[in-house]
């Protein structure tokens, strides 16, 4: 089967303000199939936004090309059709608003695809009732609350029917509850189908994923399940990176306790496997 | 022990008198001493940003009192200039900010600006870029746009700590860094703040970063301090926090779901080495 997104040999370099060349991305081959959730991993710099700009159209390739189901990303005839594909939040949104109203923010992107009365309406109601925001469709977005402006940034962005949702360190400078409600918002939509890619500086979240791809100098490091990417901590700690807290706590009790786990990913998982470490030692 | 910083019933309305007027602060007390890193947690909207502005002298109180080194900051006749020097405030994604082609000009920039002398201005750059974790003889020749996200936030520390503050006052220090640069700028920070007299005031969302490193933190919610504890008692609170739309650290939160499964574990656990012995006394 075709993937959704398929990266050959990818190049991108910018051009500083001095007028230097800096290389970013460094030969990345990559496949994404429908309906995966990755995290995007890396250190500051190592070209994670710059990809997320790639795959939507936002940059263009150096070298090398980029299909978004079949489409380049370098055909101007196709970039349209792939920015409505690749939706991409940011971490800051409130710069990129446009409308006074709340539920005219959310329509702005369908509208200018001149999509239908009707079907615009549809996709209004639907993307504010994902978010959470219905009741809030009559506010103004500069009085939203960090945590709503993000998710009405994320409404906008789903008013698009989009295939791919890139999260670009999406959640980062939310509170705990508006972090919470952005990965149940998203949990809800993978579910039902999506393709989510996600860019974190968080491990713990980055556990979360199907899939993890660490990059690094503008090169894939790593690229596989979580519980295989994490079980090497001395190249993750190379890297700049870490492991995520259960991690670290599943390894400290591997190391005394050879029967518990070395790899537990997330706080529910660890609870379950130490209770179930219990319940088996206790006759 | 005569505290560095005293908040007393501070109130802070934006916008009084119009339709949009917004209490941000209802009645704030908080105290600073030297020493201490004082955490400030709280949801969206709770009034932080609104009280680390005062505590530098970017608002002026409308009621209440902020002393800083026992001077009044509501009274007119207070030099706000100095006492931004002895109060250094670093935003949120600071690094944003820096302007300046070369770092060491913009470590510089803040000491030129108050006047200082050539000789001492360079004294200050060098031992702010040191505690900044930049050795000089690498970065201060170093093109600004060429550093890592990482490098710039700790320029624009250093282009702080050149104005030798007393106090920092610090918002989100580490978010949007990577592993390997929080844990440094972590350490950084802790090191400078043991130093004597010293303090720090770190708002955050990372409940971990405040478990790790506070000695005391703030909890507040809708412009009032809700709770002012340890981090071992804030955490003891899971419901409380709860309410507010925080959370206890993962690892906290962990042992406590084993001890309302019926286990017998510590719940007052922070950091993953606390948990570590608790859970190998269960598991044994």
């Amino acid at each position: 089967m075709e993937p959704l997104i398929r990266v050959q040999g990818l190049h991108f370099s910018y051009v500083s303000g001095a007028g230097q060349t800096v290389p970013a991305l460094r030969g990345i081959d990559l496949e994404v199939a429908a309906g995966e959730h990755i995290a995007l991993i890396g250190p500051n710099g190592s070209g994670k936004s710059t990809l997320a700009r790639l795959l939507n159209a936002l940059l263009l390739p150096t070298e090398g090309r980029i299909l978004v189901k079949g489409m380049d990303t370098a055909d101007p005839a196709c970039r349209q059709a792939i920015r409505q594909t690749v939706g991409l939040v940011f971490q800051n949104p409130e710069t990129q608003f446009v409308a006074t109203v709340v539920e005219e923010e959310v329509a702005f992107g369908p509208e200018n695809l001149g999509v239908p009365e009707a079907e615009l309406r549809t996709r209004v109601e639907w993307a504010l009732r994902v978010t959470g925001l219905s009741e809030l469709r009559h506010r103004s977005p500069a009085h939203l609350s960090g945590g709503q402006k993000q998710r009405l940034a994320l409404a906008g962005i789903l008013a698009m029917r989009p295939e791919v949702l890139i999260l670009d360190e999406a959640t980062s400078m939310l509170d705990p509850a508006g972090r919470r409600a952005v990965r149940e918002i998203v949990a809800t939509l993978h579910a039902a189908g999506l393709t989510v890619i996600s860019i974190t500086q968080a491990m713990e979240e980055a556990a979360e994923a199907q899939r993890v791809i660490v990059l690094h100098e503008g090169r894939i490091a790593l690229d596989g399940p979580p519980s295989v990417v994490f079980s090497e901590p001395e190249r993750l700690y190379a890297l700049g990176l870490d492991l995520p807290p259960m991690v670290h706590l599943a390894r400290m009790l591997h190391a005394r306790v050879p029967s518990f786990p070395s790899v537990v990913l997330t706080p529910p998982e660890m609870v379950a496997a130490l209770c179930e470490h219990v319940r088996r030692r206790t006759p | 022990m005569i505290p560095l910083i005293e908040v007393r019933d501070l109130h802070y309305t934006y916008l009084p008198g119009t339709p949009l007027e917004t209490e941000a602060l209802r009645g704030v007390n908080l105290v600073v001493y030297p020493g201490e890193i004082v955490g400030l947690i709280g949801p969206t909207g709770s009034g932080k940003s609104t009280l680390l502005q005062h505590l530098n002298g970017l608002l002026r109180p409308q009621a209440g009192q902020v002393l800083v080194a026992g001077q009044d900051l509501s009274h007119p006749q207070t030099d706000l200039r100095a006492v931004r020097r002895r109060v250094g405030l670093l935003f949120q994604n600071p690094e944003d900010q820096l302007f300046e082609r070369y770092v060491a000009d913009d470590v510089a920039y803040g000491p030129l600006q108050y006047g200082l002398p050539r000789e001492e201005v360079r004294e200050r750059v060098r031992r702010a870029m040191l505690a900044a974790g930049l050795p000089p003889e690498v970065y201060a020749d170093r093109p600004t746009f060429s550093l890592s996200t990482g490098e710039k936030r700790r320029v624009a520390l250093a282009g702080v700590l050149a104005l030798e503050p007393q106090v920092l006052v610090l918002d989100e220090p580490l978010a949007g860094l990577d592993p390997a640069g929080r844990k440094l700028l972590a350490s950084l920070l802790a090191h400078w703040c043991a130093q004597e007299g010293r303090a720090i005031v770190w708002a955050s969302h990372s409940m971990d970063e405040i478990a790790r490193l506070a000695d005391r933190v703030y909890l507040l919610a809708e412009g009032r301090v809700v709770r002012e504890a340890t981090p071992r008692e804030l955490f003891a609170e899971p419901e409380l926090l709860a309410a507010y739309g925080l959370e206890v650290p993962a690892v906290t939160w962990v042992l406590q779901e084993l001890a309302r499964a019926g286990l017998r574990v510590r719940t007052d656990v922070l950091i993953l080495e606390e948990a570590r012995e608790t859970l190998l006394e269960l598991l044994r």
